[in-house]
């Protein structure tokens, strides 16, 4: 799972943890809460730019402008799927330091110096002499903290901005054009959009409603992604009916167990199997012999990094459960 | 019925009790007094079992009571401490049931035997009308009531009593030793308490032990011990010792007139003292 | 205090002796209780997300008693009724009671109405244990059974164990000594957690989901897990109550009657914290209950042990059993945190209960 996707719900539950066990309020900002659409989207729908010259102006996701007047050259990626997406598009030389759980390419997980994300230490990165910090969550407070360095801050928030493939797509085009690689990214792009529209091409003609339920696990007490995440699109984009819906407006919901033997999902998908969660453990609860998954042997473990992450890697996602929802589609 | 040799005790490395020898027989109203500090509640403490005596015995109808578990030792000895606090919400009764704590085994609870005996202890310390109020909001002479209704519901042969009436007024006062006077003939219980009004001490003990310094200074019958030059070394303050003009028990009183004229020798004296 | 209902009514009885609490006096009340306990239950399993008549709730739940058979149901249905909700419902009561049990008998042994089951570091040694257990390897190749309850309740064991040690000062372990290091030792504990969370972050959820707890994953293992520890602490400690009334009035008052005030503490304070670790470790940790409960009781009912311990346990297993209903239905189909529920539901009622009962004492 990714550390700032991890991170938001953390520190979420840090918040709650901490009022109840010291009865005070702690000040946890939950980093969600603001819908504003992300209006300043420079990039087209798909996500490929239109060559522009600088300067960029961004709309960050605490309403502040950040503008650049020309390409980054020491950026410090504190989000792991920014730095996924640095790695794919070549812009790695632009790199003066990533977030500690970064682990893909093998070249960002060898990638030094390293700084800690979760709980970013202002100090540490203000010594790698950034000219740009790419933060994804802040409820570290992280931002402030930089903004009051004049250090500039790109803060695209993951529960704000990233809604779907699209918006991952997006944050693709937008960081090639900030790292001065809008080649690369464009045919990344491109590549990316083609293997999404072959993933649709196939799933043509199936109806919505007769998609396959799914039940999306991302730990073994049943939290979830609804469907306003991109894990969610990435099930609409299967036909696939999320058992998580709306969430209850909650991006990230902790699921009642009834409510997943009830909606007996045809399919589960288990975002988990690094915390020791394995198909013969879901199997072997009580009562969830009843789900039709379980029936039909229909659990499939998938790694949480590519699925959590909103990287290049999400189409490796997107592809693995098209073959494992539809594998007469996919031969 | 007590009988103490050559008890020693501390505190750590401070020697309180530094060799004292006292007998309590049963029926007998005895008074400890003594200057602040000396060692009184120390040693009611040491015969109640909660104090442990460095040197000496302490015999209980003739066996130490280290050897009698605490149990046994309750079933004997009663003490009514000073300022005992009560728990709120219990009931006089509740409280008073107490008493039979250390009669009942482990896992019984009261039965009609024990009613029994609390009523009687209720009714003999005339606290029985008080039975159904909460204790915390009794008057300081209902709660000293109770608590010895408590002690009496011990079925006790020694009473130990600490400073029993130091917060009650003068009818409280009396009201008090009378009981433990009527306790001491009828039952034949033998009563040690610390008193502090050496004149009341006089009225109401059989015999009066003065402590100083964690001895023995002078023990008797009130008017043997009860002596200004014994007071006034013990206490180091002048006092007078008049006779009550029908019963001729001493009556314990300042000398203002010395303190006046040679204050500055007594205060010495005082000053002193322990 | 406030004088309880059944005080006021032998003021006016006759000149005779006020009724004695024993167990058979206060068998109607006990019996009474539990029955209600019991009514909370059986709405809380016949209740839920999913729309299950009651009566075909009663007709699952008789189906699984033996020697009665009441047909088939629909599998999906006897799932949820048999292995989802009554497991939930079961260990939520179970916990509940396990935790206002020993809360009750904490505050007695302590003569303190603060005192609540997490005092001596139960909360944080069982976070340091499952917080150790989460970010080792064992975790994740454990497979069916998860190893973080062992590693809680030790956790929970160890801590009490160094608190007890720490505060004991040759032959006795004085209150204030004991609750001094419980506090330290909680601290240290915390420290720890704390660290640990932010070293391993990819892990702080898992940790994080464990210590708010909840029912959520509840089985009858987990409760065939807790029933040993919570039967043992109440078998163990109801005994004493007349003990510990004998106790509220100071250490050295309950030596003079008789009481080895030592033996008892320990006794209470072990089955307790045995107890309270078994459900700490099925459950993770939820507060109030152990604190609110208790107090609750003694307000209606007087602060007579042997009415708390066991009215305590009776209404601790019914207010957690009616916490954890709402917060799974108060947004149908996904969970809050049982803990907010707790706190938001425990503390006003207790306020309310607090306010009415100044209200109530004696004019000044």
């Amino acid at each position: 799972m990714d550390i700032v996707r991890r991170g938001a719900r953390t520190l979420w539950l840090m918040a709650v943890c901490a009022a109840l066990l010291f009865a005070a309020a702690c000040g946890g900002d939950d980093g969600a809460g603001d819908d504003r659409p992300f209006e300043d989207n420079p990039t087209e729908i798909q996500g490929v730019s239109t060559p522009s010259a600088f300067p960029i102006e961004i709309e960050r996701s605490d309403g502040q402008k950040l503008t650049l007047d020309g390409p980054a050259k020491r950026i410090v990626s504190l989000s792991p799927g920014a730095t996924e997406i640095i790695f794919a598009v070549g812009g790695e030389a632009s790199l003066a330091g990533v977030d500690k759980l970064a682990n893909y390419p093998a070249a960002a997980a060898a990638f030094e110096p390293k700084v800690d994300a979760f709980q970013p230490n202002v100090e540490a990165i203000a010594a790698l002499t950034p000219d740009l910090v790419i933060v994804a969550d802040n409820g570290s407070g992280i931002v402030g903290n930089l903004d009051r360095l004049n250090i500039p801050v790109l803060y695209l928030d993951i529960d704000d901005e990233v809604k779907s493939i699209d918006d991952i797509f997006g944050q693709i085009g937008l960081l090639g054009r900030i790292t001065g690689t809008e080649e690369a990214a464009n045919e990344l792009l491109v590549d990316l959009n083609a293997r999404v529209k072959a993933v649709e091409e196939k799933l043509v003609g199936l109806p919505t409603t007769r998609g396959p339920a799914v039940y999306h696990e991302l730990d073994s007490t049943f939290y979830s992604a609804s469907d306003g995440t991109f894990i969610g699109s990435l099930y609409r984009t299967l036909h696939a009916r999320n058992i998580a819906g709306d969430g209850g407006g909650v991006p990230y919901p902790q699921l009642t167990q009834e409510a997943i033997i009830a909606a007996s999902p045809n399919i589960i998908v288990l975002a988990d199997e690094d915390f020791g969660v394995t198909v013969e453990s879901v199997k072997a609860r009580p009562g969830w012999s009843a789900i039709k998954a379980v029936q039909e042997d229909r659990i499939y473990g998938i790694n949480a990094d590519i699925i959590s992450r909103p990287g290049p890697r999400i189409v490796d996602a997107l592809e693995q459960l098209a073959k494992a929802f539809y594998p007469n589609a996919f031969q | 019925m007590l009988e103490l040799r050559a008890v020693e005790a501390a505190y750590g490395a401070r020697r309180v009790l530094r060799g004292i020898d006292l007998r309590v027989r049963a029926g007998e109203l005895v008074a400890l007094a003594g200057p602040n500090g000396c060692g009184k509640t120390t040693l009611l403490r040491v015969v109640s079992g909660a104090h442990p005596a460095a040197r000496g015995d302490v015999l209980v109808d003739g066996e130490p009571i280290q050897r009698a578990g605490s149990r046994r030792l309750a079933q004997r000895i009663a003490v009514v401490a000073q300022g005992a606090p009560l728990p709120d919400g219990f009931s006089a009764f509740d409280v008073a049931m107490m008493g039979r704590t250390p009669h009942l085994g482990l896992l019984q609870s009261e039965g009609g035997r024990d009613i029994d005996i609390v009523r009687a202890a209720m009714l003999r310390t005339r606290s029985w009308d008080l039975r159904a109020r909460p204790v915390d909001e009794l008057s300081g002479g209902e709660r000293q009531r109770v608590l010895i209704a408590r002690a009496l519901a011990q079925e006790p042969r020694l009473l130990l009593l600490d400073e029993p009436t130091s917060h009650l007024d003068l009818a409280h006062q009396v009201d008090t030793f009378r009981l433990l006077r009527e306790l001491c003939a009828a039952d034949g219980i033998a009563a040690l308490a610390v008193v502090h009004d050496l004149t009341l001490a006089a009225t109401f003990a059989d015999r009066v032990a003065l402590i100083a310094d964690g001895r023995v200074a002078a023990d008797g019958a009130p008017a043997t011990v009860l002596r200004a030059e014994t007071i006034e070394r013990v206490y180091g303050v002048p006092v007078r010792v008049l006779a009550h003009p029908r019963t001729g028990l001493p009556i314990v009183v300042p000398d203002a007139a010395r303190e006046r004229s040679d204050g500055a020798a007594f205060a010495g004296v005082a000053g002193g003292a322990p | 205090m406030q004088i309880a209902p059944a005080r006021r009514a032998r003021l006016a009885a006759p000149d005779d002796a006020p009724p004695l609490v024993t167990w058979r006096t206060q068998a109607p009340l006990f019996l009474l209780a539990a029955l209600g306990t019991l009514l909370v239950a059986l709405f809380a399993v016949s209740w839920g997300t999913v729309d299950i008549p009651p009566r075909t709730t009663l007709s699952i739940l008789a189906g699984h008693l033996p020697f009665i058979s009441t047909g088939e149901h629909a599998a999906t249905a006897d799932a949820i009724i048999w292995q989802v909700r009554m497991p939930r419902v079961l260990l939520a009561g179970m916990v509940g009671a396990t935790l206002a049990f020993s809360g009750a008998a904490y505050q007695g042994v302590f003569r303190n109405p603060l005192a609540e089951p997490y005092l001596l570091g139960v909360a944080a040694g069982a976070s340091v244990g499952a917080t150790l257990m989460i970010i080792s390897p064992l975790f994740v190749v454990a497979g069916m059974f998860s190893p973080v309850p062992p590693a809680a309740f030790a956790g929970a064991l160890i801590a009490v164990a160094l608190s007890y040690g720490l505060a004991r000062n040759g032959g006795s372990v004085p209150a204030a000594s004991l609750i001094l290091a419980g506090v330290a030792v909680s601290s240290i504990g915390t420290a720890v957690v704390t660290y640990l969370m932010l070293t391993y972050n990819e892990r702080t959820l898992e940790i994080l989901n464990w210590i708010l707890g909840g029912f959520n994953t509840a089985t009858w293992t987990d409760a065939a897990i807790l029933l040993p520890y919570a039967a043992l602490a109440l078998a163990g400690i109801a005994p004493l109550a007349r003990i510990i009334n004998v106790m509220q009035l100071d250490e050295d008052e309950a030596r003079h009657l008789g009481v080895n005030v030592e033996a008892v503490k320990v006794a209470v304070l072990a089955l307790a914290s045995l107890a309270t670790a078994a459900a700490v470790s099925v459950s993770g940790i939820i507060g109030f209950v152990g604190l609110i409960v208790p107090h609750a009781v003694r307000m209606a009912w007087g602060p007579d042990y042997r009415r708390l311990l066991p009215l305590s346990a009776l209404f601790g297993a019914a207010f957690l059993i009616l916490a954890d209903l709402i917060a799974r239905s108060i947004n149908p189909g996904y969970e809050v945190p049982i803990g907010v529920i707790t706190a938001l539901v425990g503390a006003p009622f207790f306020l309310a209960l607090l306010r009415r009962q100044g209200a109530g004492r004696r004019p000044a």
